[in-house]
């Protein structure tokens, strides 16, 4: 059976350094009533190593940032690509790089949607409430 | 931001299934163009692939329908790196085959209403293409 998206509650993992971005994920969240458990990892080797825990039940959605010291978005994606355990995880690019060579390396490694983060609040949070509906139309495994 | 796509390809057996998508095509401006190829068309997929070259590519696929193995061969073509895909699945029990069920893209159930349809086509919208 399908799962019913309306009482469905995902877990959301947000790979974002950006005290400020994920601020706003979170008061965007709050603000449109989401009921999706977020989880934040505002440094991407700590969501690798988590991610590859057997233990750590795997979230059915990342959002992950691209521009990240130590291991930035591209390399994590790949990584999870390449491993059996993540390579089915839905990813969504979320990034301030309207890149060509960013975008097309998402693509190439199957993300399930690149979106530019706005500047301004307001844009930030209608796109984050445009991808959550989306979301909320995704069936997972 | 709107960066819709310049051309969205149906990639099903039967159109009709997207018929509540092609409606939310349509009620934008400009309307979405869409074109539609079946799975077995081969020369068909091959050309709207070319010409999709350099555009925006998001390919919607049925996954109702038996084509799994065919469809993940014309997804592995040189031609349609770089495209989005997005899976629309039936609504009943196991309608969609193992290798899509599998795979990273995204997977939504197959929009019955226009709201549903709407949401798909807003994606669309945010999303920046390769």
């Amino acid at each position: 059976m399908q799962p019913n998206p309306s009482i469905r509650i995902l877990d959301i993992m947000l790979v974002e350094d950006d005290e400020v971005d994920v601020m706003h994920v979170q008061r965007c969240f709050k603000k449109m009533g989401v009921k999706h458990r977020l989880h934040v990892f505002e440094d991407s080797t700590r969501a690798f190593q988590q991610l590859m825990d057997e233990a750590y039940p795997l979230p059915q959605v990342i959002l992950l940032d691209i521009n990240m010291p130590k291991m930035n978005g591209l390399e994590l994606l790949a990584r999870l690509r390449n491993n059996p355990r993540t390579a089915h995880l839905m990813v969504f690019m979320m990034s301030t790089s309207a890149n060509q060579a960013d975008r097309t390396a998402a693509y190439q490694n199957q993300v399930a949607g690149y979106i530019i983060k706005p500047l301004s609040a307001t844009d930030f949070a209608d796109s984050l409430q445009k991808l959550m509906r989306f979301i909320d139309l995704c069936a997972f495994p | 931001m709107t960066t819709l796509p310049t051309e969205v390809i149906l990639l099903a057996p039967d159109i009709g299934t997207f018929s509540v998508v092609i409606s939310a095509f349509q009620l934008r401006q400009p309307p979405l163009k869409y074109r539609w190829v079946h799975p077995g068309e081969r020369n068909a997929w091959g050309e709207a692939m070319s010409q999709s070259n350099g555009k925006n590519k998001v390919v919607l696929w049925d996954a109702s329908a038996d084509w799994a193995e065919t469809v993940t061969e014309l997804k592995s073509m040189p031609e349609a790196l770089g495209a989005v895909w997005i899976c629309l699945i039936g609504t009943e029990e196991n309608s969609m085959s193992e290798p899509w069920w599998e795979s990273p893209i995204a997977k939504i159930t197959l929009p019955q209403n226009p709201q549903d349809a709407s949401c798909l086509v807003d994606f669309l919208e945010i999303c920046q293409f390769a």
